[in-house]
């Protein structure tokens, strides 16, 4: 089965569109000039701040900037980030 | 009304050089009076690319320093009178001219000349500082490939930041058939990406290596990028020539089968 999806992956995701999507998110960054001590700060006490309300999982926290076209035809940079909640993750009530 | 135009890249060996070589050919072809200047110092190569490395008595330098008029510097081209070359210096670097200096001399340039068009070395440091300093205008050449679109992005934010008026792309080297595959990133893919006006697309042509060769620009040729160049000159002034989409129409595509047989 898997040799299959590789090859169907392969019709579809071209080094093309790999070489675009790439640029995008590197190009994203690079406008933005967010050095990655920064992003590793922010992602640090973003974690700090979520984790006071829910349970998360440090570990697979991930921030990026990405790309997002604007309305008038320019680039606009977007903070993205995933936190994974943990599997036992509940909301913390008010102590 | 003249124009001083700088062509830049970031990234080396994108076509910096030859583009130079073949627009200022190009125009001169149209009539105008063009002027070259190379401002790579140190590493100069606009002179073997068109053909002038053996008429080089005095250059850049030489003429920011006053040890001779602009006019004893200029080469006149071989083929065409209007056109001339003003070689950099060889064996100097980049801190041998001053962003200030360049600006006064693009200005005297500009009064005698229609166009002036000034070869950026690679880099971000001092020598494109001083290449970008007197221009108003700046044409931003590409390939499509991961490298050198990152440069010309990086590019494209120091022109921005240093307020130049017009900046415009060019894609460079575009082979259709990777296209086509999906092997390789499209016009349309690199202009969506740096988000600034399209000026034109160069195909890749063997043609460049071998006109090089030779110190013969390629513009004015029968050849695919000599058309291309030529298209790209008649945009500059102000033709609104369109940019071809990247399909061969259904006559090229029949003529290239009658070539095969």
């Amino acid at each position: 089965m898997s040799i299959v999806r590789n090859r169907v992956k392969r019709r579809f995701y071209t080094s093309r569109r790999m070489a675009k999507d790439r640029l995008k998110l590197l190009l994203a960054a690079d406008r933005v000039q967010c050095s990655p001590e920064i992003m590793e700060r922010l992602k640090e006490e973003m974690a700090a701040t979520v984790s006071r309300y829910m349970e998360v999982d440090r570990e697979q926290i991930k921030i990026y900037i990405q790309d997002q076209n604007g309305k008038n035809g320019r680039h606009n940079p977007l903070l993205c980030a995933s936190v994974p909640l943990a599997h036992s993750g509940t909301c913390r009530k008010k102590t | 009304m003249s124009e001083v135009i700088v062509i830049t890249s970031g990234k080396g060996g994108v076509g910096k050089t030859t583009s130079t070589a073949n627009i200022g050919v190009g125009l001169a072809r149209l009539g105008k009076k063009v002027v070259l200047v190379d401002t790579d110092i140190g590493l100069r190569n606009l002179d073997v690319v068109m053909g002038l490395e053996n008429r080089i008595i005095y250059n850049l330098v030489d003429v920011v320093e006053g040890r001779c008029r602009l006019s004893q510097a200029l080469i006149k081209d071989k083929q065409f009178h209007n056109l001339a070359l003003l070689p950099s210096a060889q064996t100097r670097d980049k801190s041998a001219v001053t962003p200030e200096q360049m600006r006064s001399l693009t200005e005297t340039l500009a009064a005698q000349y229609d166009y002036v068009f000034l070869d950026c070395p690679a880099g971000i440091e001092q020598g494109f500082r001083n290449a970008i300093a007197g221009a108003g205008r700046a044409l931003v050449v590409t390939t499509p490939e991961v490298s050198a679109i990152r440069d010309a992005d990086r590019i494209i934010g120091l022109l921005e930041a240093a307020s130049m008026k017009q900046c415009q792309l060019i894609v460079n080297r575009i082979r259709r058939d990777m296209v086509r595959k999906g092997n390789m990133m499209s016009l349309e893919d690199v202009v969506d990406i740096l988000a600034i006006d399209l000026l034109g697309v160069i195909p890749e042509d063997e043609q460049i290596v071998i006109h090089t060769n030779q110190g013969i620009p390629v513009a004015g040729t029968n050849t695919p990028a000599g058309h291309a160049y030529d298209r790209i000159c008649r945009r500059l002034m102000g033709d609104p020539v369109p940019v071809p989409d990247g399909r061969h129409s259904f006559f090229v595509r029949f003529s290239g089968l009658f070539r095969k047989i």
